[in-house]
């Protein structure tokens, strides 16, 4: 047997961690039974839209973690690893502040940022919020063009 | 130097895996992963930054995603969830595999993977294939056919598809990318490479850019598919 040659000497076993098959198998189901559980989320009304939003993306965020930390063996992973891998979503959830910046356009008070000033050097971005809609051409840009 | 050198290997157990630059092949092996997660970190930035555009654009435009969101077929997604889901445990086996060094075992689960892999691409072409159909791609054609806007104000659902395109489309390349490395890694294993079967870190890196594939999709699901009703 090729096989019992080849682990002879090489057995892998001492530095990387094997994950069982029941972890794995018990993971996907976990993940499957979530994604009817989204599915479900998504027919029914818990209240209002943001609490609704807040929900399917709490749960796709639990389905995220189970992928993390079990599939791709975070778990057993070393702590530089752990600590790269919480960076780097920590960031992604710094960058969503950026939206702050889009939610707090209407407060500004700057004189020649008001909004139907067309095309006066400032950004065209919709000062009112919610913006108003406007009827528009199909297959033209909704901004205003001066 | 060259006793120094020489001590490297003092006291470890001998690995034929084990490049020379490294200690021990715990520290080699955490370089990998470390190197694997510093890609994959640049990639959560890149959808990360599409992800932002559609979360100000949906929140700018509720009702009109909403609206557009219903040309979706959500059984086409739920199967495509279903089978990504199901290749991420495959290719989660087949680490498990490698790392006991069972050929057939790794070979079998990564060939299932690609089947998977394949079924979710012609989920995605079909779907593509009624959205061209219906005239729902951004460009001067679009909403010719007002019927499949559902009502949405057409500029809005041009926004809605522009992003459901770009963020499925760049989803499904890393698809693609996922098949051309897996089918690579499953020539290596075929050969007895011992590139891959002194070593699971091949297959173990290849699993960990799948599993990402598979995450983005967690995400682009409800969020594309399941919207609820403003």
């Amino acid at each position: 047997m090729a096989s019992t040659h080849l682990s002879s000497d090489s057995k892998h076993g001492g530095h990387s961690h094997v994950q069982p098959v029941w972890l794995l198998f018990g993971n996907m189901l976990w993940l499957m039974i979530l994604l009817i559980v989204t599915w479900w989320a998504s027919t029914f009304d818990f209240g209002n839209v943001i609490i609704n939003n807040v929900v399917a993306m709490l749960i796709a965020t639990v389905k995220a973690v189970f992928v993390i930390w079990i599939f791709m063996g975070v778990m057993h992973a070393s702590k530089l690893a752990k600590i790269w891998v919480v960076t780097g979503f920590g960031v992604l959830f710094l960058m969503f502040g950026i939206l702050g910046d889009y939610a707090t356009r209407q407060y500004e008070p700057v004189s020649g940022w008001e909004t139907n000033v067309p095309n006066n050097g400032a950004s065209s971005f919709p000062r009112e919020w919610p913006p108003q809609k406007k009827p528009e051409q199909v297959g033209e840009n909704f901004r205003p063009r001066g | 130097m060259a006793a120094i050198a020489s001590d490297h290997g003092h006291g470890h157990r001998h690995d034929e895996a084990l490049h020379h630059q490294f200690e021990d092949i715990e520290q080699q092996n955490d370089s990998y992963i470390v190197g694997m997660w510093t890609f994959l970190v640049t990639e959560v930035m890149f959808f990360g930054a599409l992800f932002l555009i559609y979360t100000l654009y949906r929140s700018m435009y509720q009702m009109d995603f909403f609206l557009a969101h219903e040309a979706l077929n959500v059984q086409m997604g739920m199967i495509n969830t279903f089978v990504l889901l199901f290749s991420s445990f495959t290719v989660a086996m087949s680490v498990r595999y490698a790392q006991l060094q069972k050929k057939w075992g790794v070979l079998s689960m990564l060939a299932i993977t690609q089947v998977c892999a394949g079924a979710f691409m012609v989920v995605k072409y079909f779907e593509y294939q009624e959205k061209f159909g219906h005239h729902l791609y951004p460009g001067p054609g679009f909403g010719s056919h007002p019927e499949y806007l559902h009502g949405a104000t057409p500029n809005f659902a041009q926004l809605y598809f522009g992003l459901y395109f770009g963020m499925t489309g760049l989803h499904g390349l890393h698809v693609v990318i996922g098949m051309i490395v897996i089918g690579y890694l499953m020539a290596k294993w075929w050969r007895n490479s011992p590139m891959v079967t002194k070593d699971y870190i091949p297959t173990e890196l290849v699993g960990l850019y799948w599993h990402f594939v598979d995450l983005v999709w967690i995400f682009l699901f409800p969020l594309m598919y399941l919207m609820p009703k403003p």
